[in-house]
């Protein structure tokens, strides 16, 4: 044995003996056999492989690899998603912005099996997909993940400043932008978080729920077992954890779900809507999902009347039905209504920025986009869509191709999101890179 | 074969599942609890053949730690250890049934093991060249370790690994920090001894070279004589 070979040997033995250690010091995944009996399980429900003569195998191993080959070099790209579900789902594309309207959850189904249903109230981003996962960005409110695991699956999930590294599990995530508060349970598998307070990362597996307070700088991880409760680095007292949004009640197709609970009491002089025909309402169909349904029914009922007539929470319904069914005209209208005769409600703002969203991803509209932007954050400058909008009003005149107002969105987004999901484009188009 | 409240009961599809049943607790009930899976690798092969959880629960018991050990020689403190882990076990279920010789079951893990490690390896240099392509990466984040002066050698002779070869990576992982012998990682990776020497030699000399460079190695390399205790900087 040379000299040199030695020397690596002892070198290799060092590192063995250090990887040894970190191995003896790695905390065991009490999970790691169920997931393995799953795994078993899916394997033995799946049809046996047949026999084949060799030849046959041979040809069809040459084909194989002609089909990975075109496929890795031709055909394989992203990810692609749906948004919404039955006849009203539409094809999501990277960059998607998803706010769900109030009381209504919006199922994304990616290609990959992976899913997530985005809770009433919640704002979410899919900010990028790739062939084997991608980045949400929860902006806002709370979400439910299935995220089916293949061979290099990696999927982020970006709640506030927190970041959630999947490889294949189901867990709820909500993030409560005002309180600065991320709640983080596992129903399945395990995920590393990131972020302030946590560091580089830290294990949340099955059965666990992860409470952070970003404001309080605390962190506390719950377990199943109450006798196995850990509460790393947090005082005695610290709170316990509000429980977990709860689902929206689960609404039989056949019988019509309650109807919104905004008062939708029309305002004084205007004429009575009509009566409504039979069967669900509009509303019914629109608070059950079924938006491209409502839209019909409501263009039965007289959309003109509706636009007139109806209240915020009506018009506010009835432009996200359209909106979610790819019904852009519709949604303008319904949007545009809302922001007339109602212009000091909350809705109203939120119509700003939704009609900025239209502007944006549907008509390419980027100056009328930042616009729409830009009335959203005067309106609610601490709005729970202001972060969103400051991002989406830099994009905006980015694209406007306006450098002097991009750059004054960049300092301004800078200033008051600093650490947002846009902070990265705002600092170069600020340029303070 | 009874002992009071304890009794041996049974024996699903073979001799080989064992429960027992304890006591009846105060408020009535029975615990029932497997025994510890007995029996050779041979056995156990049949065993989890035959699709017999306690056998695939003993099959992972038995061997989770020397499947995670050659993953981590060959890959070093990755954070992706725990899924690649979970695949080796998945992929040794699914071509169970293709192991010929049961009694070789732990060489065939490791090598279960080394391919698992080479397609992580190949398929994030894929991503590499990938990024040249309008793609949203995830970036991989190093698992922390402590700081030493032994880990910054751990952590500088990963970097080198990480540009060596896949196929000259391996072996030399294998070879210099797994400690195995050259008939054992030809066997391991599928290749003849002749090509497992050429391919040690050729990651010899580019490791080597490298590692001369690396302030965190160079001592490391220079002569026997202070092996064990590095020149302090």
């Amino acid at each position: 044995m040379g000299s040199s070979e030695e020397a690596l040997m002892r070198l290799g033995r060092r590192i063995a003996a250090e990887e040894d250690e970190l191995l003896r010091r790695r905390t065991s995944d009490p999970e790691a056999r169920a997931r393995l009996f799953t795994a078993d399980a899916a394997r033995r429900a799946r049809p046996p492989r047949q026999t084949r003569k060799r030849f046959v195998g041979a040809a069809l191993g040459v084909a194989a690899a002609a089909c990975l080959l075109l496929f890795f070099v031709v055909v394989q790209g992203p990810l692609t998603f749906q948004v919404g579900a039955g006849d009203g789902a539409y094809a999501g594309r990277a960059g998607a912005f998803i706010a769900t309207p109030r009381g209504r959850m919006v199922p994304v189904v990616f290609s990959d099996g992976t899913s997530l249903r985005i809770k009433p109230d919640s704002s979410v981003r899919i900010a990028s997909v790739h062939r084997a996962g991608g980045r949400v960005v929860l902006e806002n409110g709370s979400l439910e993940a299935s995220v089916v695991h293949h061979e290099g699956t990696r999927w982020l999930v970006d709640s506030g400043p927190f970041e959630i590294l999947v490889t294949g599990t189901r867990f709820h995530v909500a993030w409560d932008l005002a309180a600065e508060r991320l709640t983080l349970h596992l129903v399945e598998g395990s995920v590393s978080v990131s972020g302030p307070i946590l560091g580089e990362g830290i294990a949340v597996r099955a059965g666990d729920t992860l409470e952070v307070s970003r404001k309080e700088g605390r962190f506390v991880i719950h377990r199943d077992d109450p006798e196995t409760r850990e509460t790393p680095d947090v005082p005695q007292n610290a709170a316990e954890p509000p429980p977990l949004p709860e689902d929206p009640p689960e609404k039989a197709p056949d019988l019509p779900p309650p109807a919104p609970n905004v008062p939708r009491a029309a305002p004084p002089r205007k004429p009575p809507l009509p009566p409504a025909p039979p069967g669900p309402s509009w509303r019914d169909l629109a608070a059950s999902g079924r938006y491209k349904d409502a839209l019909e029914a409501a263009e039965r009922e007289g959309l003109g009347a509706i636009y007139e007539a109806g209240s915020a929470a009506d018009l506010r319904d009835l432009g996200d039905a359209a909106r979610l069914t790819g019904d852009v005209a519709r949604a303008v209208e319904a949007f545009s209504a809302l922001r007339r005769r109602f212009p000091a409600d909350e809705q109203a703002a939120e119509a700003a920025f939704l009609l900025g969203i239209i502007s944006f991803d549907k008509q390419a509209g980027h100056a009328e986009a930042a616009r729409w932007f830009s009335t959203y954050l005067r309106e609610r400058p601490r709005g729970r869509l202001a972060r969103e909008a400051a991002g989406r009003l830099l994009e905006a005149r980015l694209r406007s191709g306006d450098k002097a107002l991009a750059r004054e969105a960049a300092r301004a987004y800078l200033r008051d999101f600093p650490g947002g999901p846009h902070a990265e484009v705002a600092r170069a188009a600020a340029g303070d890179e | 074969m009874g002992c009071g409240y304890c009794g041996v009961i049974s024996v699903g599809t073979s001799q080989l599942s064992l429960r027992t049943i304890e006591p009846p607790a105060a408020g009535g009930g029975v615990v029932v609890r497997a025994l510890p899976f007995v029996g050779d690798d041979a056995v156990l092969v049949a065993a989890v053949r035959a699709g017999n959880r306690a056998a695939i629960a003993a099959l992972y018991d038995r061997y989770e730690a020397h499947v995670m050990r050659t993953l981590v020689r060959v890959l070093g403190a990755d954070r992706e250890l725990a899924d690649i882990h979970h695949d080796v076990f998945v992929r040794a279920l699914d071509s169970i049934d293709e192991l010929r010789d049961p009694g070789a079951l732990r060489a065939w893990l490791t090598s279960i093991a080394i391919f698992t490690a080479r397609t992580c390896i190949l398929r994030r240099s894929r991503r590499f060249w990938l990024r040249l392509l309008p793609w949203y990466e995830v970036p991989e984040v190093e698992a922390p370790l402590p700081s030493s002066e032994v880990t910054e050698a751990l952590r500088a002779t990963y970097t080198i690994l990480d540009g060596l070869p896949v196929d000259e990576r391996i072996p030399f992982a294998l070879r210099f920090i797994g400690g195995m012998e050259l008939t054992e990682i030809a066997e391991a990776c599928g290749v003849s001894l002749a090509t497992i020497k050429r391919r040690l030699s050729r990651a010899e000399a580019h490791f080597t070279e490298q590692a001369r460079e690396h302030p965190a190695l160079s001592d490391w390399l220079e002569g026997s004589a202070r092996w064990g205790a590095p020149k302090k900087r």
